[in-house]
């Protein structure tokens, strides 16, 4: 019923219209040009060469009137989405392209051609804004590709960078979680309270699912100098996953002082009981609650999902 | 003396006898040599007849073909410019009784004055790939005459991609828990037939995405035959696979005989799994045959020692412009070739004429009175038809049909032909061949034997590809947990906050508003962006994004771009090495770009719509929900028999049981094969989070490889058919 009224609504306007009008869209947005139209169902608008044709039930309403329209016609939808994505990152199409080309280049497999994607990007970023579009387009990167823009922001701006390497900390991609602990605790700037904040978040990363985010967590304790994640580190060094072993006993090496040529046969726990009451708040991994948790245990990341 | 004289006598005459049997010896002995010296000088001028003769075919042919390819520098153009040199020499005619056209005017000296041709004609009859030229000749030598007739066609490069299960430029959903097999195979109950079925083939010309994860996230797909691929084989991190890589995933083919390439069977008729293992050089450096996988698969003939993989997609209906759209002059040979030689003789015919429209809620339930029906039981029908047969009733099809605009079909089908469909192609249910299961199959219970063919200038959709997956889940990265839609609901409310303490409620019922796919990122009527794309425009944004990119490095190329709808942006994913996603599934993903005017300008567009919309949206949607509904809860898959081809795109979707409900339970099985430039599969099994699952199960039927002729006219060839010998006119 509601189509036939509209039906005879459209119909009736074409008999009032002239050699152009005003379609209006249920969406909101409008188009100028000569309507025709096909049949029942669908409704045609001219501008010129261009020709485009719409689903009745798209339209709100046909407005007759002497506007002819722009010369191009487009979809309003495209100049809407258009117009949002350079809202969003600030760019026009052809410097998105280049920053996208630029990205593509950080995995390359060539390591000077990576370099240099790196630096182009880093040059390109002082001469124009591009810090927004490299944040849109973090989460929607692959594995290996969006760790490597994280970097990139960070080098830009460390400052704005860092909401973003924060809400990358519960990124589904590990490699995101584990560059994003990584990067922010090499901020030397950063004061006592920050590091000691820093380091709890970093802290939860002893316990993520991934191997690769424990090992950064374990680098970025280390690099904070994380007394109170002595334990959680301990723990770690005691993993049948070399490299994580070796990333917590660095770290401890580290936080402790600790020559790393006399490291050797070191009992971390004696050290650790010997200067337990001068730490204040010491992370146990027991009592660290992970930075990520899929939500059903091996369930697909949503871009697997049907 | 007497007695004398008489012996005399005696001796005289027995003297003139001898000399009588000696003359006549001598008489006989020179005739019958003057006779051999005839008979083999007639013999001599015969076979130097028969030689000037065949010269004079090859005269011709130097005049009808040799001389175009001198023109063209040495290498064949495509069939408009074959055709535009043949009109200089012959014209074209329909009427059988047209008098040849003299290749030469008086009569030619040839094979260095052995003899001489003395007439030289062609005839010439067009078609729709082509033209089929026939030759006579009468050479002569020494006043003896031959004649002889050869019939010879130049055409498009004949296709042969339709001998393989599936064909296509990039294949990547279709690999994911999906099984290919050879029909007769698993049909097959005679253990003594064991190990003699031929394998089957897979090919992707452009790239394979095999998915590397883990458990229900891998591949899990077989291939009951060979793999051929070119380009790149990725795994979903955008990694390339090697070979030794490709062995080590879960992406599996089955022990065939090198020798023959027939699969090996156990005693139980059970196919053996084996890893794939690449094909290897002989030390010629040509490919072994027989191996299940061969990677970069040679491009030149020479080199394809494992059979011909195509190069491209030729359109099914002669593209003579390159504009890449079915044209009135393009497709009018289709309907005339269709016309009293082809017909639909059962099932529902609903015939929709250009410019009226449907005004069904549903499939219809009898033909349309405006003689459609009539139409199309000789042969073919201008304007738009829906089909639907049943078991009582099927679609009864006998050669080659045409369509002259889009097609909805469903049901049970009959016969043997195929349909030639100038636009797009809608499968709303299950197209199955009405079967004797007694019977091999494609065998109707009354003997007659079933064979479909579905060719389309368009694109072919089979399922409903306008919805989308799910509404926006809000504050979550999980975007579509808890919000998928619902598709046996035609109204349902789910909570779609993430957050345990906000509750937001979004409507995800079949029939509730913004699940259908807007074309863009909109507001909804509950107030929130609706970001999410349907699996469609996921796919339809990768394959634009790869016309523009081969439309930017070739000035000349035409692009063909596709759109959902008319209305809809033509949205290319510039990501295509984003491989994690294998696609954009948001319109808000910075690396979708809405293509521009100028872009669009010298391309050719595609709309996914019925044209003009004579078929709504929402008459297309009611009509896949009355089919969901019709399948019962313990679960029917969709199903289709026949061979599909376009050089556009072919989807193919259905929706799991866990995350949409459905009554498909996320199956698909195709008895027949596939074959497309662009295809599109979403066909994720019961759960897509089960690692034990069927989704694709696709079984080639080998009858499929010689129904459709399509010939590329972008390369012409020249072939030889029937040649004869005139006998002479004996009055």
């Amino acid at each position: 019923m509601r189509n036939a009224i509209l039906s005879a609504f459209v119909v009736l306007s074409f008999s009032l219209t002239g050699a152009a009008d005003t379609l209006f869209f249920k969406d909101g947005s409008s188009l100028e040009g000569k309507v025709q139209r096909v049949n029942e169902n669908t409704i045609a608008l001219v501008v010129g060469q261009g020709r485009m044709q719409f689903q009745t039930s798209e339209i709100e309403r046909i407005e007759e009137n002497d506007k002819q329209g722009d010369y191009q016609l487009v979809s309003p939808m495209a100049t809407r989405h258009d117009r949002a994505l350079k809202a969003r990152t600030g760019l026009t199409r052809e410097q998105r392209n280049l920053v996208r080309r630029h990205i593509s280049g950080l995995t390359s497999a060539s390591g000077a051609e990576r370099l240099e994607a790196r630096k182009a990007l880093i040059q390109l970023g002082e001469e124009v804004d591009i810090f927004p579009f490299l944040k849109e387009a973090a989460p929607f990167l692959p594995a290996d590709r969006s760790p490597e823009v994280l970097r990139v922001l960070w080098e830009l701006d460390p400052k704005r960078a860092k909401p973003v390497l924060m809400e990358m900390t519960t990124n589904a991609l590990s490699t995101n979680r584990a560059q994003a602990l990584e990067l922010m605790c090499t901020d030397e700037k950063a004061d006592e309270s920050a590091r000691t904040q820093l380091a709890q978040l970093v802290a939860r990363g002893m316990v993520d699912p991934s191997a690769d985010v424990r090992i950064a967590a374990a680098k970025g304790l280390g690099a904070l100098g994380a007394k109170g994640a002595t334990p959680a580190l301990i723990e770690g060094a005691r993993s049948s996953n070399p490299r994580l072993q070796g990333a917590c006993k660095e770290a401890l090496e580290k936080i402790w002082r600790i020559d790393p040529n006399l490291a050797e046969g070191m009992d971390w726990d004696t050290l650790w009981n010997d200067n337990k009451q001068i730490v204040r708040e010491p992370l146990q991994c027991d009592s660290l609650e992970p930075l990520y948790k899929p939500e059903v245990e091996g369930q697909a990341p949503y871009f697997l999902a049907r | 003396m007497n007695e004398g004289k008489q012996q005399e006598g005696m001796a005289l005459v027995a003297v003139m006898f001898v000399v009588i049997v000696v003359l006549g010896a001598v008489a006989l002995t020179t005739l019958r040599g003057h006779s051999a010296s005839t008979f083999a000088e007639m013999t001599i001028n015969n076979l130097k007849a028969r030689e000037v003769c065949k010269a004079g075919i090859d005269l011709g042919v130097y005049e009808l073909w040799g001389k175009y390819v001198e023109e063209q520098g040495g290498t064949p153009g495509n069939l408009t410019s074959y055709l535009e040199y043949l009109d200089g020499v012959v014209a074209s005619s329909d009427d059988p009784n047209t008098s040849p056209t003299p290749l030469i005017t008086q009569p030619r000296e040839l094979n260095g004055g052995e003899g001489r041709v003395l007439a030289l004609t062609v005839t010439r009859a067009d078609d729709v790939s082509g033209t089929t030229l026939t030759i006579s000749a009468t050479g002569e030598s020494d006043l003896t005459e031959q004649s002889a007739t050869q019939q010879t066609r130049v055409a498009g490069v004949r296709f042969r991609g339709f001998e393989f299960c599936v064909l296509a430029n990039n294949i990547n959903c279709i690999l994911c828990h999906a099984t290919f097999h050879a029909q007769d195979l698993e049909e097959n109950m005679d253990a003594s037939l064991y190990g003699s079925y031929d394998r089957i083939k897979v090919g992707s010309l452009e790239s394979l995405l095999v998915r590397k994860g883990t458990n229900a996230f891998s591949a899990n797909s077989a291939v009951a035959g060979t793999v051929y691929t070119r380009g790149s084989v990725r795994n979903e991190n955008f990694q390339e696979y090697s070979a030794d890589g490709l062995a080590t995933s879960s992406f599996t083919g089955y022990e065939m005989d090198s020798a023959t390439g027939q699969l090996a069977q156990d005693g139980s008729g059970n196919m053996i799994s084996t890893p794939f293992v690449n094909g290897e050089n002989d030390p010629e450096g040509y490919l072994l045959p027989y191996a299940n996988l061969y990677m970069n698969y040679p491009t030149d003939d020479t080199f394809m020692t494992d059979g011909e993989l195509p190069l491209s997609f030729p359109a099914p209906f002669p593209d003579l412009n390159g504009d890449r759209t079915v044209n009135d002059d393009e497709f009018e040979p289709v309907m005339d070739t269709a016309y009293q030689n082809a017909s639909i003789s059962g099932g529902i015919v609903y015939g929709v004429p250009e410019g009226a429209t449907y005004d069904g809620v549903a499939l219809p339930s009898g033909s349309s009175s405006n003689g459609a029906a009539a139409s199309l039981a000789s042969g073919n029908y201008d304007g738009n038809v829906i089909l639907v047969g049943t078991e009582a009733n099927p679609i009864e099809i006998d050669g080659a049909v045409a369509i002259d605009g889009d097609l909805v079909i469903a049901g049970t089908v009959k016969g043997w032909g195929q349909i030639n469909v100038r636009n797009n192609v809608y499968i709303v249910g299950d197209v199955t061949y009405q079967n004797d299961t007694s019977e091999p199959f494609g065998t109707a219970p009354d003997g007659t034997e079933n064979g479909l063919a579905v060719a389309a200038g368009g694109s072919i959709m089979m399922g409903d590809y306008l919805t989308r997956r799910a509404k926006d889940k809000l504050y979550s990265y999980d975007i579509w947990s808890d919000c998928f839609v619902d598709v046996r609901q035609t109204h349902k409310t789910v909570n779609a906050s993430a957050w345990p303490w906000q509750q937001v409620y979004k409507d995800v019922g079949y029939f509730d508003d913004d699940v259908v796919d807007p074309g863009g990122s909109a507001t909804s009527s509950e107030g929130y962006m609706e970001h999410n794309m349907s699996f469609t425009a996921s796919e339809l944004s990768q394959f634009n994004f790869i016309e523009h990119e081969l439309a930017a490095a070739d000035a000349g190329y035409v692009p063909r771009y596709y759109q959902l709808r008319d209305s809809a942006p033509i949205y290319e994913y510039t990501g295509q090495d984003n491989e994690s996603t294998g696609h954009a599934l948001v319109y808000n993903n910075p690396y979708v770009e809405a293509l521009s005017s100028s872009d669009l300008a010298r391309g050719a567009i595609h709309s996914l719509n019925p044209a003009d919309n004579w078929l709504t949206e929402d008459q297309l949607r009611q009509i896949w929900y009355n089919d969901e509904m019709s399948r019962p809860d313990s679960g029917r898959p969709f199903e289709f028999h026949g061979l599909l081809y376009s050089n556009n795109a072919i989807f193919c979707i259905t929706r799991s049981k866990t995350t949409h409900n459905s009554n498909t339970r996320g199956q698909l099985i195709v008895r027949g094969g596939i074959v497309t430039a662009d295809l599109g599969v979403l066909v994720p099994g019961w759960d897509p989070n089960a690692m034990s699952r069927d989704g694709f199960q696709m079984y080639y039927d080998r009858r499929v490889a010689n129904m459709l002729r399509v010939e590329d006219p972008l390369e012409v060839e020249f072939t030889r058919h029937a040649f004869r010998w005139e006998l002479p006119d004996t009055g």
